[in-house]
């Protein structure tokens, strides 16, 4: 029985082993056989590893190599008989063939090489990506390599390599531009899961009309690619407009952090947002002003109360005693206040008293005499409000004076102020947009920088959901999970309502959006190993969910590289960083007949009061034509 | 390079140039060049000074004469022009109605000129070298055959694809 046994086994392993030598030996006979092809699939098999290319490169390469096979038979059919055009086109490639052997036999290898060669390169390309693919597949289900660790090795290097083929695409001047087809392309494509393998990743427009969301640390690049989403934005949406396709794009942008950081951020962005076309761009509070009292009254008071920080409980008294003395203030017969002098002026028990005298406001004035006790500590608090928030929201200035505004709030430096601030801007913003010319004549983005310093008391999500209807959309930034809102649900309801997408950069805490990016279904297979590392032929497959966006890739993402998280895909991008102009000023100046002056020499030129100087007075001459200078 | 309205107050071009400094410098030019004086003034110069300063009045004013000076770099920028960034402009559409195109100045030819100048000429030089010797060498070797106009017609489809990423972008 035994000895049945064990030459049923030796049979069986016999029969195995002849099996394999059979397979291999055709294997062999056919990859021989088609020598060029395969020395071509083997090296676009090899090329794709080095470079770590997605298959669906070299079936690209394939399908381009299709003028030069064509151009090959063209010329083929030329030179063939009229009678036997076909037959001498459909043989060309087994005659090329033949010829290729007999060169190579005669020692020939350079000219065999040239003969086959439109034959064999189209093929051989193919059958490198359907190569290439199988290993990829193998790798994946754990099916391939010879020891376990394969698979995690695999990948790892080809991670590193299509992190360097990305950065030589993104290093080549012509090969990203900021648009196209009517898309932004941040940069090149590392690696995509779930979305189209493409060599540079494009963001059509629509998606920057939609919420965003865009989360990682500093220094890993993240003003560098809201650089680019701005400027594509504004470039695209200029082009649609300029077309008659579209509205004035106008983009708000809330600079969170602050000081002079966040001053250099605003001058590169003004270059490169000029550079795509933005006529101009006002830079908030040091350049230019908007004005709070330009607010419909209803709104304003809304506002005014939302820029005081109020208590809760006992505290909630006074809230409402402050609600009813800026009402009065502000509802006053005289009509809106239209600056913080105007307004703190009015917060007076006398003049409110006198305001609503004329008669006719009986209620008012019994609220009046209610709340007089209380409005000299309303008056104060306004005041030390509007001392801190500096002059940047008593105006003049609007929305529509610029297609840039660019808002630095110093959140870093104090963080109250900067929440108050970003609260009036957004409801400036909201207010100019249900207005009638942002309503019909106007694209929105509303972008918020380092979210986290201002997220207390600016309730994006409010906006998100009203947003849309308003033609408004809103990109949040912040340098982790935790700074998009105060508790999780209304960091969920931030991210979640991110319909555009979520840009991750390197964060050391990415498993929300890990969870949020959802998972996919790989095969999983285990193999059994026979001692030292080898595999046996049995094991088993099973069906396992993995998640899309991969936590420990996103924690070692380097500078300049993000994942873009967007329906149920991820795609890892190295983004092309967007360079303003030089800022260096060599030549000589237009007009060279005037000196250019250095400070000492303006200092000297100033008018002296008296007259005195190298030329005559004209103040008052000038006074006259255009007007008396300040002093 | 000029330096644009600052230029014209001859102020030298800098963002942190005050009220007063443009004041000053407006109301020196003006009072030299106003039509009302007893010599007829520089009616011309005084239309410039005024357009000046009417644009750097302000302080918004001056940043954005600025960003326009130190905008992408003109393409009549004097050779090694330095750039205080190292890396070159990138291509960024410009709507017509907002900018003059290069190539109304230019010309076709020349853009294309430019954009290799400005691009990577020795890797652009070095595909078409590989292109043609590929060609050349498919005619030595086996003379006016099919398979060399094939090769030559893959070599010329793959320097096509490939050259523009050695190309600066238009613009």
């Amino acid at each position: 029985m035994i000895r049945r046994y064990l030459a049923f086994a030796v049979l069986r392993w016999s029969l195995r082993l002849a099996w394999r030598l059979l397979k291999a030996a055709v294997t062999l006979g056919i990859v021989v056989a088609a020598a060029p092809v395969s020395l071509v699939a083997g090296y676009g098999v090899l090329l794709a590893w080095l470079l770590g290319w997605p298959p669906r490169r070299l079936y690209t390469g394939a399908l381009w190599c299709l003028p030069m096979a064509v151009g090959w038979l063209a010329w083929t059919g030329l030179r063939a008989r009229s009678s036997g055009l076909v037959f001498t086109v459909a043989s060309a490639p087994y005659h090329a063939w033949l010829s290729m052997w007999h060169l190579a036999a005669a020692g020939s290898v350079a000219a065999a090489a040239v003969t086959i060669g439109p034959a064999a390169i189209p093929p051989g390309l193919l059958a490198g990506g359907l190569a290439w693919s199988y290993r990829i597949y193998s790798m994946q289900t754990g099916t391939g390599g010879l020891t376990p660790s394969a698979p995690v090795v695999f990948d790892v290097r080809q991670w590193r390599r299509q992190v360097r083929s990305a950065q030589a695409r993104i290093a080549a001047p012509g090969s990203v531009p900021l648009t196209a087809k009517g898309c932004v392309l941040p940069g090149a494509v590392i690696r995509a899961v779930g979305h189209p393998q493409r060599s540079v990743a494009l963001l059509p427009y629509a998606r920057l009309r939609s919420h965003q969301v865009v989360i990682g640390t500093t220094g890993t690049g993240k003003t560098t690619l809201l650089l680019r989403l701005w400027a594509g934005f504004m470039a695209i949406a200029l082009q649609r407009y300029a077309a008659g396709s579209g509205r004035r794009p106008l983009l708000v942008v809330l600079d969170c952090k602050g000081g002079a950081d966040s001053r250099r951020v605003a001058d590169r962005a003004r270059r490169v947002l000029r550079a795509a076309g933005a006529r101009s761009t006002a830079i908030w509070p040091d350049e230019a002003s908007l004005s709070i009292w330009a607010l419909p009254p209803n709104q304003l008071i809304t506002t005014l109360l939302d820029l005081v920080e109020h208590g809760t409980g006992a505290a909630a008294y006074y809230t409402d005693v402050m609600d009813t003395v800026v009402s009065l203030a502000v509802g006053a017969p005289p009509g809106p206040p239209s600056s913080v002098a105007d307004f703190t002026g009015r917060l007076d028990p006398e003049w409110l008293a006198t305001a609503y005298g004329a008669g006719g406001h009986e209620s008012e004035l019994g609220l009046l005499r209610s709340a007089a006790g209380q409005v000299a500590d309303v008056a104060l608090r306004f005041r030390a409000l509007f001392r801190r928030l500096g002059p940047g929201l008593d105006g003049p200035g609007t929305l529509a004076d610029a297609d840039v505004w660019y808002c630095i709030l110093e959140g870093t430096a104090e963080v109250s102020v900067a929440e108050a601030q970003a609260r009036a801007l957004v409801d400036l913003l909201a207010s100019y947009m249900t207005s009638g010319a942002g309503r019909s004549g106007v694209e929105a983005l509303l972008a918020v920088d380092e979210f986290s310093a201002v997220s207390r008391r600016l309730p994006v999500w409010q906006l998100y959901e009203r947003a849309r209807s308003l033609g408004l959309a809103v990109q949040v930034s912040a340098q982790s999970w935790q700074g998009l809102a105060e508790d999780e649900d209304e960091r969920y309801r931030v991210a979640a309502s991110a319909d555009g997408g979520i840009w991750v950069l390197r964060t050391p805490h990415p498993e929300p959006l890990v969870a949020l990016a959802g998972t996919r279904r790989i095969i999983d297979t285990a193999r059994r190993v026979a001692g030292t590392a080898l595999w046996m032929d049995d094991g088993s497959s099973r069906v396992r969910h993995v998640p899309k966006l991969d936590g420990d890739i996103v924690r070692a993402l380097g500078a300049g590289q993000t994942g873009y998280v967007y329906r149920g895909g991820v795609t890892y991008i190295q983004v092309k960083r967007l360079v303003a102009g030089p800022a260096a000023l060599t030549a000589p100046p237009a007009v060279p007949a005037v000196p250019v002056w250095g400070r000492a020499e303006l200092d000297r030129a100033r008018p002296e009061p008296d007259g005195a100087g190298g030329l005559p007075d004209a103040g008052p001459l000038l006074d006259e034509a255009f007007g008396k200078e300040p002093r | 390079m000029s330096d644009g309205p600052f230029g014209v107050l001859g102020l030298p071009a800098r963002p942190d140039l005050t009220d007063d400094d443009v004041r000053a410098a407006w109301r020196r030019i003006a009072a030299a060049t106003h039509p009302d004086r007893d010599d007829g003034g520089d009616p011309e110069r005084f239309a410039a000074a005024a357009a000046a300063y009417t644009e750097l009045r302000t302080r918004f004013g001056r940043g954005e004469a600025y960003a326009d000076l130190t905008g992408p770099r003109h393409d009549n920028a004097p050779a090694g022009t330095p750039d205080v960034l190292p890396d070159v402009t990138d291509p960024v559409p410009v709507p017509a109605v907002e900018r003059d195109r290069p190539g109304r100045r230019y010309g076709t030819a020349m853009l294309f000129m430019l954009r290799i100048r400005r691009g990577r000429p020795a890797l652009l030089a070095l595909r078409l070298a590989i292109a043609a010797a590929i060609s050349a060498g498919s005619f030595a070797l086996v003379g006016a055959q099919p398979a060399a106009g094939g090769l030559t017609i893959g070599a010329a489809t793959w320097f096509l694809l490939t050259a523009r990423r050695d190309l600066a972008p238009p613009g």
